[in-house]
């Protein structure tokens, strides 16, 4: 999930150098210092799950399609992420001081209601107010904890309190793990994904609460590594069928069209990864829906075609605006599938990450 | 069109007579607004400071001046899941400059902080804009803001030595952040504050934003304490009203002046004019339209007046506010006033001011000038007829407002606005009493003096009496304007004394170690335990004292509201040095044995208290009721205070901090150099901790100047004073001198001598002036009397000693005959022009 590193990048240098040098600061980032993903890797769980200090960046990510008894739709996204701001400091006398910086992303999409609500903290790792172990990782109050598997996160007018249940194997992904993300030794990250899980749980909107159950994908990743000088967004699917196969892709955009690093990953019932180039995919935008806040201009609709494995989708935002507008703006949201996988008709949910659009 | 341009012929031909016209609005409208923007300008800097501490903070969690551990913060975020909490780190340093300065260090979380930031919060959006990076994991870098990079000439990248207790370190400026709020303080993040001071775990207090304050539940416990902040709380927006509404009441006076003044130099343009009326209405024209022409005058007059005195207002404004912002540095919170901006408001205020104060003034004189009859001019005689009928009225409409005025101070204790007007009501009655009053005396004033005098000086102050009409509201004017500079003259005197009285019987110690503070008259900072063993154990000391006495100042939460308590040690002398409103009769006893505490008399009459009622306090063990033994005399915070016995105060609050301490010398020693050489032992103790030391006279001393500096904008107010009586006797003389022209001539034709003329104007003057300063006396006094026992009374609480300076009756005799005397010299050369060219007339 390349999508998650970029975006913290641009946010953390958002803070550091302001918004319009964003970009151009990630694009010279200093990896100096930092461990780097230059080979292929033993993983080992759950210590994996833990934080992995000594790279630049990290984050565990979780989002998911719920529902309610009488069919009310949620969708939701909880990430935690770390950045090392500084590989050479050392620790001092002071509880408070560390170079390791997390940041939160929260947010409910209330479908029936088309309300999306969204929240970004940081926190620093010390004093116990944010961290990670094998065991769990948290910022204040939001917690991914891995044994057993549950979610919780309060944050302004939300509460996410979910249990989550692995219905598929962890999936490395990329190269046994390794995922490369250009050309360039090390300009890789280490990454897995569980792309199903069984949720249940409740989420609170406003003071009122709703049962809910659902289905989650987890993906976990860490890197040490800097963007193309002419990438400019990317696209991102992750996509739950009902068939019980899952398809997650990515595409960078840069200025001549689609990098060549944008790949997809097919994965069957039994946890197996099929790897799809990205020649192989052809991706539609159907339709586009303006933020009346941002005036940004996403793609709001797509018809998806992997011919190789008779693969034919349409897929649909449950509702135009889940837009992050934080410093830096993006789009993330649920979305239903529709068509047809292996000449029968299918459906599915799933979520779409949509950066860099202007 | 004839007439403007008539009128503006006349205005700029007579230029003394516009500058006089203009002079009377222009003072009155400058005053106002110098006042208003002093106000204004120091309500945003206190809104300023209150941001700087608390932005948008709701609550604060704090131990009562303690450090708190870091790990409460973790609770807050992680299992109270609060969102908006940010720790604090706020602490007193000294650094080096050319001296030692003392600054704040101010350590912040820009993460949690973000929640917080206000929108005219520039600096932290700044520092994102700089290196994020540096700023949080540097050990000793920080931010401070160009103004005071520039008052202690620091420049970007320097290190600059720093003092905190007794260690020294260093602090490197990151960057220069052109930020008002971040002034007098140097900005690190919270990391790196717990660095510098040595204090790896813990932090000042946690900011809040919260609604409930019972969403902290039990973590509010022990000595951790959920305060409301300052921004919140109402009693600090209603610290400075009293203040503010004392300023107020001042401009509204000063209008009241202006109005006079400003009838007396219409009416003077319109004695002038009384021809060319006349002229005018045999022309044909209506009463009517001269009305209108005079009040048309008055408008153009007035509009440019009032321009022009809002910019000296501005002007006086940058004077005023040294000394307002003095005072309330002394009286309330260290706030620094760094500029006085001209708002839109007060420019408003000033224009209706001057118009509105400059038609209530001319509206007479208009009403006169419509009069003037087709024929040449009116009668003199018949106008002082005409005034004599008004005076019999003037009667009535005094006692009526006299009395409204005290029914309705009998009525309205709590709103001190209402108990102004009704003060004015008063002044208003008593002065209009003054023209009657001349009427009064004048026969008797005839027999016993004038009688006696040359015929010329007879002339002169006879006429006084005649052209009352002219010369009442002369003497009104002038003597309400000395009686305000007497009445403030005994007010301040009285205050003064009350303060000297109460500071020989309260201080009892002979030297006083106190901990730094923010503000000059309030201990709140605290003295550290292994101090105050180093002055216990010092040998200089142990050797000369007899007793040292702790003082320990903290806040406590009670039934109402957060009240400032202060433990005392007892003994037989500090007994004594308490002077009491009322008592009960062991008080004593109950208050070293029993739950009793006394209470200082601002605080008595804040919540209306008496002895023998019950305050509950909030102790390490709970609230707990406590007695009123007695209320004594305080003049030390005007927002009042408990006094409790030192031993309950410990064993109920279990603090064993202390704010100051009190070294009473042992007797027959040679006091003077005794407390040189315990001063010198205390200079040595100072280069490693960080406090105050004190004599008892350099005490009294500082509090006097203080005290004096505080009141010093009534001296500026005294100067005005005189400028308006001088410009008021200058019209009414050159008024009268005009309407007597013709009398002047056949007077010089009959061989009077124009040095004659000129001792007859003077003669007037000084009867003007000296009947001014004999009618301001009563009329001073009666403020003063109303000013002190109840405006003062009704505003703190305090009572004071009423005590008057005779040398005070004296100085404003002088004032108003010298002033009279200067003003009387313009009219009186004006004479040496002769009026021979009027012998055919």
């Amino acid at each position: 999930m390349i999508k998650a590193y970029f975006l913290l990048l641009l946010i953390f240098s958002n803070l550091a150098v302001g918004a319009n040098q964003a970009i151009s600061a990630l694009k010279n980032s200093n990896s100096n210092g930092y461990s780097r993903a230059d080979r292929v890797r033993e993983f080992k769980f759950p210590e994996d799950h833990g934080a992995h200090r000594d790279f630049q960046t990290e984050w565990w990510y979780a989002t998911g399609n719920l529902q309610d008894s009488s069919g009310v739709e949620f969708g939701y996204q909880l990430t935690i992420f770390r950045n090392n701001i500084d590989p050479n400091f050392l620790a001092g006398n002071s509880g408070l001081k560390t170079n390791q910086i997390y940041m939160g992303h929260l947010a409910i999409s209330d479908i029936k209601n088309k309300e999306f609500y969204s929240y970004e903290i940081f926190q620093r790792s010390a004093g116990s107010l944010a961290g990670s172990t094998s065991k769990e990782t948290w910022i204040n109050n939001w917690k991914f904890n891995w044994e057993p598997l549950k979610l919780y996160a309060k944050q302004g007018d939300i509460v996410l309190d979910l249990n989550l249940k692995a219905q598929k194997q962890i999936v490395l992904q990329g190269n046994k793990g390794l995922s490369q993300k250009s050309t360039q030794v090390g300009n890789a990250s280490y990454y897995y994904s569980i792309p199903r899980l069984e949720s249940a749980g409740n989420i609170q909107i406003k003071g009122k609460t709703y049962q809910v159950k659902g289905e989650s994908w987890i993906d976990r990743e860490w890197s040490t590594s800097s963007l193309g000088a002419d990438e400019t967004g990317w696209d991102w699917f992750s996509l739950q069928l009902s068939d019980n196969w899952e398809l997650m892709y990515y595409q960078i955009r840069n200025k001549s069209g689609i990098s060549p690093v944008s790949l997809g990953a097919l994965i069957d019932p039994n946890s197996s990864k099929i790897s799809i180039p990205h020649q192989d995919i052809e991706l539609k935008v159907i339709e586009n829906w303006t933020s009346p806040k941002t005036k940004i201009s996403y793609p709001a609709k797509w018809r998806l075609v992997i011919k190789k494995h008779d693969i034919d989708l349409v897929i649909s935002p449950l509702m135009n605006n889940q837009e992050h507008q934080f410093r830096y703006s993006y789009w993330e949201g649920a979305v239903k599938i529709t068509g047809t996988h292996a000449g029968k008709r299918i459906n599915g949910k799933g979520y779409v990450e949509l950066t860099g659009y202007k | 069109m004839i007439l403007i341009k008539s009128s503006i012929k006349y205005f700029t031909k007579h230029n003394l007579q516009t500058v006089l016209a203009l002079i009377g609005i222009l003072l009155g409208v400058s005053i106002v607004v110098a006042i208003d923007l002093c106000i204004v300008s120091s309500q945003k800097a206190f809104k300023t400071s209150l941001e700087q501490s608390f932005g948008k903070t709701t609550h604060f969690l704090s131990a009562s001046g303690n450090d708190i551990s870091q790990e409460i913060y973790t609770k807050i975020k992680k299992e109270k899941k609060i969102d908006q909490a940010t720790p604090v780190i706020e602490k007193n340093i000294l650094i080096k400059t050319n001296d030692w300065v003392r600054i704040k260090l101010l350590g912040l979380d820009p993460f949690s902080y973000q929640g917080f930031k206000t929108t005219s919060d520039k600096g932290l959006d700044e520092l994102s804009q700089a290196s994020l990076k540096d700023f949080l994991l540097c050990d000793n870098c920080g931010y401070i803001s160009s103004k005071t990079a520039k008052k202690l000439n620091i420049q970007k990248h320097q290190e600059i030595v720093f003092q905190h207790e007794s260690s020294y370190k260093k602090i490197r400026i990151l960057d220069i952040i052109d930020d008002d709020k971040l002034d007098n303080l140097i900005l690190v993040d919270i990391s790196t504050a717990q660095k510098l001071l040595d204090q790896p775990n813990t932090i000042s207090r946690i900011d809040l934003i919260i609604k409930d304050p019972n969403e902290l539940g039990e973590l509010v416990s022990g000595d951790l304490e959920l305060v409301e902040s300052l921004k919140n709380k109402k009693s600090t927006q209603k610290m400075l009203s009293s203040f503010n509404l004392n300023l107020y009441s001042l401009s509204f006076l000063s209008l009241i002046v202006a109005v006079f003044l400003i009838y007396n130099t219409m009416s003077f343009s319109i004695v002038q004019r009384q021809t060319i009326f006349g002229i005018f209405r045999t022309l044909g024209l209506s009463s009517r339209e001269i009305f209108e022409l005079v009040i048309k005058e008055t408008l153009i007059l007035s509009v440019i007046a009032s321009v022009i005195g809002i910019a000296l207002g501005y002007g006086l404004a940058q004077i005023l506010i040294n000394f307002i912002s003095q005072t309330i540095n002394d009286l309330y919170f260290v706030v620094e006033i760094s500029e006085v901006k001209l708002e839109i408001f007060t420019i408003l205020k000033g224009l209706v001011a001057g118009i509105l104060s400059a038609l209530l003034g001319a509206c007479l004189p208009a009403y006169q000038a419509s009069l003037s009859p087709a024929i040449q001019h009116t009668k003199r005689s018949s106008q002082e007829r005409e005034f004599d009928n008004y005076l019999k009225h003037l009667w009535k409409i005094s006692i009526a407002s006299i009395s409204l005025g005290f029914i309705i101070l009998g009525f309205s204790e709590d709103y001190l606005i209402i108990n102004f007007m009704a003060l004015a009501l008063i002044l208003v009655g008593v002065a209009i009493l003054v023209p009657n009053c001349i009427k009064i005396i004048s026969s008797g004033f005839d027999r016993v003096l004038v009688s006696k005098l040359s015929p010329i000086n007879k002339i002169g102050i006879r006429s006084i009496f005649r052209n009352l009409s002219r010369t009442a509201i002369t003497i009104t004017a002038l003597s309400m304007a000395l009686s305000i500079a007497l009445a403030l003259d005994i007010t301040v005197g009285s205050f003064r004394k009350t303060v000297i009285d109460w500071l020989s019987a309260t201080l009892q110690s002979d030297i006083y170690i106190s901990a730094p503070s923010l503000s000059a008259n309030k201990t709140t900072g605290n003295l550290s335990e292994e101090f105050q063993q180093e002055i216990y154990k010092n040998p200089i000391i142990q050797k000369f004292s007899q007793n040292i006495i702790s003082y320990r100042n903290n806040w406590v939460k009670s039934n109402l509201g957060e009240l400032m308590i202060a433990s005392i040690d007892f003994n037989e002398r500090i007994e004594k040095s308490f002077k009491f409103k009322e008592k009960s009769s062991n008080w004593t006893k109950d208050f070293t044995e029993n739950d009793s505490i006394i209470i200082s008399e601002p605080l008595a009459f804040r919540f209306k208290l008496k002895t023998g009622d019950s305050i509950n306090l909030k102790t390490r063990y709970g609230f707990k009721q406590f007695r009123v033994a007695g209320i004594f005399y305080d003049y030390g915070n005007e927002q009042g205070i408990i006094m409790i016995h030192n031993k309950k105060y410990k064993k109920l609050w279990n603090d064993l901090k202390i704010s100051s301490l009190g070294i009473m010398l042992k007797p027959n020693l040679d006091k003077d150099l005794t407390i040189s050489s315990i001063k010198q032992e205390l200079a040595q103790l100072n280069t490693v901790h960080n406090f105050n030391y004190r004599s008892n006279s350099d005490l009294k001393q500082e509090t006097l100047r203080i005290f004096d500096r505080t009141f010093q904008i009534t001296k500026a107010l005294k100067i005005i004073t005189i400028l308006i009586a001088f410009i008021s006797i200058i019209s009414t003389l050159l008024a009268m001198n005009i309407e007597k022209k013709k009398e002047y001539a056949i007077l010089e034709a009959l061989g009077t001598t124009r040095k004659n003329l000129a001792q007859i104007t003077l003669a007037q003057s000084l009867s003007i002036g000296f009947l001014s300063a004999i009618f301001s006396l009563p009329l001073g006094l009666l403020q003063a009397v109303l000013l002190i026992n109840v405006i003062n009374y009704r505003s703190f609480g305090w009572t004071l000693r009423f005590h008057q300076d005779y040398s005070i009756f004296i100085q404003i005799l002088v004032i108003a005959i010298l002033a009279s005397l200067i003003a009387g010299l313009i009219p009186a050369i004006r004479h040496t022009k002769g009026y021979l060219a009027l012998r055919n007339d």
